[in-house]
């Protein structure tokens, strides 16, 4: 009884004597990520946790098919849309979801989910799901030790948000609204009062979208008359080219590759493409 | 029309252009944007992240033509691609302590060149200054059989204490190696 006091007492002290040790701040087996991409005008941002193959078998396997995956590790994937996106063909508004799949060996489904910050897939509840919709998984040939997931594919209005991991890739196409957004006010500054307009930014993006291409042929030359450098005059020699000017998109192509080799010296990569663009025209 | 209203607007157009439409934009091309991207990746207890613009390869041979062999490349597009350590790392080996660098290669069929620079804000090659070089590492290239069509920069096989930084575009994967030191691995901090 006595000695019980005794050890508890210094026990007790023990307690109030003894420094905390410090901090320890361990590595995670499945480390934190962030991701940010825009896609046209859209900022996407996803945040989750990686882990690794580490020699065991992935899906089927660690992660079975037919149930819901947190698609990451510890707290739940989660995915931010800063504007409305089509995902797979699905209308999802601005905001916060939880990203989980459904693995399968010939389809998988992608859900988001309106409770974002959940603990893995523990409190998953479907009633929650905004979409789920359908994908095809394809197999890679390289080996993916670390889940990853990436956007590639950016286009200007549409990127492909890829789940990559083992010798897996779950493709998901995002489509973001541009050219129906932007058209409305490059019209509108294009014809307004002012200087300083973003002539060569217009012209691209008219170039690009197929849009009325004598606007910016326009354009382009107000951007040159402002400063006359090699990928501007580049784009002014596509412009023409399009437009059938053959010799006008020929003194062009010229042009850019004097500005080009000023700039940038003689293995600038412009002068190989003002070459391949005379060569089109000549062929 | 309120004459304050025109420049606010061309100012907000701009910006738009600025973050949007100039994805078609060569990796050589000038001060306009590819789309940008940000990847925050923790290694251990070291965060890593790295800011860069996306090119597409837009059905165009990208290795020894649109971006060349031996020469300066920025790795992405417009701003020079930014890399930031919290803390010490060895990148195929040598030495860099924490901070922000920019990053830059230069393509070789069949060893590139990795160069941590530290004028972490340059616009794109142009103002690339070797005296700023902190260190410069060889890596071998891998080829891809499926083509990436974004260019991607990923940080995968991640370890404890080490991780491999991946430079991906087109068939072609440059690998990294990230090791912490083991000081860095080890103590509470």
């Amino acid at each position: 009884m006595k000695s019980i006091t005794i050890s508890a007492l210094l026990f007790a002290a023990g307690m109030f004597a003894a420094p905390a040790a410090p901090p320890l701040e361990f590595p995670a087996p499945s480390p934190a990520c962030t991701v940010k991409q825009r896609v046209g005008l859209t900022d996407i941002e996803i945040v989750y946790s990686r882990p690794g193959v580490k020699d065991r078998q992935i899906f089927g396997g660690l992660v079975p098919y037919g149930e819901v995956w947190r698609t990451g590790a510890n707290q739940a994937t989660k995915i931010v849309f800063s504007t409305p996106v089509k995902f797979n063909g699905a209308d999802v508004p601005a905001g916060t979801y939880g990203l989980f799949t459904i693995p399968g060996e010939n389809e998988w489904t992608v859900i988001l989910n309106k409770v974002p910050e959940q603990w893995g897939g523990y409190q998953y509840d479907a009633k929650k799901d905004l979409v789920r919709v359908k994908t095809t998984p394809v197999t890679i040939a390289e080996h993916v030790e670390t889940l990853m997931i990436d956007f590639n594919d950016i286009r200007d209005e549409s990127a492909v948000l890829d789940l990559i991991w083992e010798n897996t890739l779950v493709p998901v196409k995002i489509e973001v609204e541009l050219a129906g957004k932007l058209v409305p006010q490059i019209e509108s500054t294009m014809a307004g009062p002012g200087d300083k307009k973003p002539y060569y930014q217009a012209a691209m993006f008219y170039y690009d979208h197929g849009l009325d291409l004598q606007k910016a042929l326009k354009w382009i030359d107000a951007a040159v008359a402002e400063r006359e450098t090699f990928y501007i005059v580049h784009l002014k020699a596509k412009i023409l080219a399009k437009l059938g000017e053959k010799e006008g998109a020929i003194a062009a192509a010229k042009r850019s590759s004097e500005l080009a080799l000023k700039a940038e010296g003689p293995k600038s990569g412009y002068i190989k493409m003002n070459n391949d663009l005379i060569a089109r025209l000549n062929g | 029309m309120n004459p304050n209203a025109f420049p606010a607007r061309a100012l907000v157009f701009a910006g738009l252009f600025l973050a949007s439409t100039l994805i078609a934009q060569t990796p050589n091309s000038g001060p306009a944007a590819s789309p940008a991207s940000t990847l925050k990746q923790r290694v251990g207890t070291t965060d890593i992240e790295i800011s860069c613009s996306r090119p597409g390869v837009k059905n165009r041979t990208i290795f020894g033509d649109i971006v060349p062999y031996d020469k300066v490349w920025r790795t992405g597009a417009n701003e020079a691609t930014r890399i930031t350590f919290s803390g010490p790392v060895q990148l195929n080996g040598a030495d860099i302590p924490a901070g922000t660098y920019a990053l830059f290669t230069i393509p070789d069929p069949k060893e590139w060149t990795i160069i941590i620079n530290k004028g972490a804000k340059q616009w794109g090659a142009f103002r690339y200054d070797e005296k700023a070089d902190l260190v410069r590492v060889k890596a071998t290239p891998v080829k891809l059989s499926e083509p990436v069509e974004t260019f991607t920069i990923d940080i995968n096989d991640i370890r404890d204490t080490s991780a491999t930084l991946n430079l991906i575009w087109d068939k072609t994967r440059v690998p990294v190696k990230i090791t912490l030191p083991k000081t860095a691995a080890s103590t509470a901090h």
